[in-house]
């Protein structure tokens, strides 16, 4: 993310700019989940319509990752 | 109806605007204990309603979509109410980013999700009531009057004032907490990790399909969490108050939202059952359904500790009802008399007033419309979605045309987030589709009469003294210069 995008400036070293380009990854992977889920959901023959329980933990371990990740950002960008 | 005013500076329009001007008073602690308290409601009842026909795996992954959404959401309106720190919140963004009717159609969607979820939680007040009175067979009429008396009591204490109810907020909120950790602590007592961990995980007929179909209960976890934003023209230092409260406020409630779900399915034998139309207070069915419920300790104890849950929801919910009423009262989009203050006070008295009365009026409708609390909370939720969406149009909007205007704060990961927010969110109303009630109608009516409201009357008669309408015209001129 370029400096003007934060304009509280304080946290913009390359270590929060590198936790941002993950946590923008993760919720990318989490919507295209999402799509996938309900395309799963509502064709029976789509890939996935049959749910494994292996699927469901991957699916619950990532929305957990993402909640950290912007956890995590959101905590660091709001301290003083 | 007052004449139209088309002189945003002069000499009239300066004591009017400081006349319907709101005290500053609230800070971090106040927003932390808006945000939880607001919602914590939802921790008490509602979201049971998902487990039906869906199981307790699916309400957990629906309910860590929900918390991603309101998670990402609250950060990026904190962009907003920051920029643009005015209790009539949607209003402004709409009004400012494409004109009167977006900001008509966003200010009605957030009072439309207030005031049913302010009837949601008045009912279940009632229902609690009704529980702690006669645990084996809660009697309806017992459940209105409570509910009727639990309207009249607060609509006198916001008209008391602002300080002193965000006073009782903290500690109402603190109690409602408190509520939840008992509730923890007894419920862990006939606790198995199997009634959660279902072989298999999923319903073997839904698949997936059951994660969306708990999608819209699940909302209810969280929803007006934004109720918030509303604040930022009563809070002192917006720029640090706000993002900071609402951060902390959220994280306090996915933790509350894990601990509650994970003890309410894995105490009794079918988590489904809670799941029943008729289970308006589920945490104290499973109090009452574990051994150590046979206690009338347990059952009284824990039943009067979850009306402070119940209160402090509501105390929110009719605060953030009646600033949305107010801000378009006062901007001339609903009726001017809803913009008007005490002149000692400076609470929204008649605003105050139209949002207890339709809530006490469903409240009666209650006793012939069993599905009433169900219907409410539908409501409440896709008309919450609706303005979610167009917020964070009016985000990008704003961000392009008025960079400027978002100098103080600027969420993280900051084009990925709110578009997230809008995916989460289309995710979440495309379910409603399925949905076996009469949401989709209602609401459709809803959204009909107040934009036949608006264009057949208001939108002629605005007043540009509201602070919405004149920062709106201050940078459409700025801009035309």
């Amino acid at each position: 993310m370029k400096d003007k995008e934060n304009p509280a400036g304080k946290v913009a070293g390359p270590g929060f700019r590198l936790l941002e380009y993950m946590t923008a990854g993760v919720l990318l992977l989490v919507l295209g989940v999402l799509a996938w889920m309900t395309v799963a959901a509502y064709s029976p023959i789509a890939p996935g319509a049959v749910v494994s329980d292996q699927q469901v933990i991957a699916v619950n371990v990532l929305l957990v990752t993402a909640l950290g990740l912007v956890s995590v950002v959101a905590l660091l960008y709001t301290r003083k | 109806m007052p004449d139209r005013d088309e002189s945003p500076g002069d000499a009239r329009g300066r004591p009017l605007l400081a006349e319907c001007e709101l005290k500053k008073p609230l800070k971090v602690l106040d927003i932390w204990a808006l945000g939880v308290g607001v919602v914590i409601t939802g921790e008490y009842f509602g979201w049971n309603f998902a487990l039906k026909d869906n199981g307790p795996v699916a309400v957990l992954v629906a309910s860590l979509v929900v918390c991603l959404l309101y998670l990402t959401w609250v950060l990026a309106l904190t962009e907003l109410s920051v920029a643009m720190p005015f209790a009539g919140g949607p209003l402004a963004y709409g009004r400012r980013a494409a004109g009167p009717t977006l900001g008509f159609v966003m200010g009605w969607s957030m009072f439309l999700e207030c005031q049913f979820a302010t009837i949601t939680t008045a009912l279940a007040t009632g229902g609690y009531i009704a529980f702690l009175i006669n645990p084996a067979d809660p009697s309806d009429t017992v459940m209105a009057w409570s509910a009727l008396a639990t309207v009249v009591i607060f609509f006198v204490l916001h008209v008391w004032g602002v300080k002193e109810q965000s006073t009782v907020m903290v500690w109402m909120t603190y109690g409602a907490i408190l509520g939840l950790v008992i509730f923890w602590g007894l419920a862990a007592t006939n606790f198995r990790w199997d009634r959660i961990w279902t072989k298999p995980l999923l319903p073997a007929d839904k698949g997936w399909r059951a994660v969306l179909d708990a999608v819209p209960y699940a909302l209810w976890w969280l929803v007006m969490i934004e109720t918030v934003a509303l604040a930022a023209e009563e809070a002192h230092e917006p720029q640090r108050t706000i993002p900071r409260g609402l951060v902390w406020s959220q994280l306090t409630l996915i933790v509350l939202v894990v601990l509650t779900w994970l003890f309410a399915c894995g105490a009794v034998d079918d988590p489904q059952r809670l799941g029943a139309a008729d289970v308006s207070y589920p945490l104290a069915k499973v109090i009452r359904e574990i051994p150590v419920g046979r206690s009338p300790l347990a059952v009284y104890g824990f039943g009067l500790i979850a009306l402070f849950g119940m209160i402090a929801s509501y105390h929110g919910m009719v605060y953030g009802t009646s600033r949305q009423a107010f801000s378009l009262g006062r901007a001339g989009y609903l009726p001017a008399i809803l913009g008007m203050v005490h002149s000692e006070r400076r609470t929204p008295v008649p605003a105050l007033a139209l949002c207890s009365l339709v809530t006490a009026a469903v409240v009666v409708a209650k006793l012939w419309y069993p599905k009433a609390i169900e219907l409410a909370l539908l409501v409440s939720t896709l008309t919450a979605l609706v303005w979610y969406v167009l917020a964070i149009v009016c985000l990008f909007v704003l961000r392009r045309r008025e960079p400027e205007l978002f100098r103080n704060y600027r969420t993280p990961v900051a084009r990925i987030l709110p578009a997230a927010v809008v995916v989460l969110s289309i995710f979440a109303a495309w379910v409603y589709v399925g949905i076996d009630i009469k949401v989709l109608p209602l609401t459709a009516a809803l959204y009909g009469g107040g934009l036949a409201y608006f264009f057949c009357w208001s939108r002629s008669r605005l007043k540009t003294i509201a602070p919405e309408e004149q920062t709106a015209r201050q940078a459409e001129i700025a801009g035309e210069s």
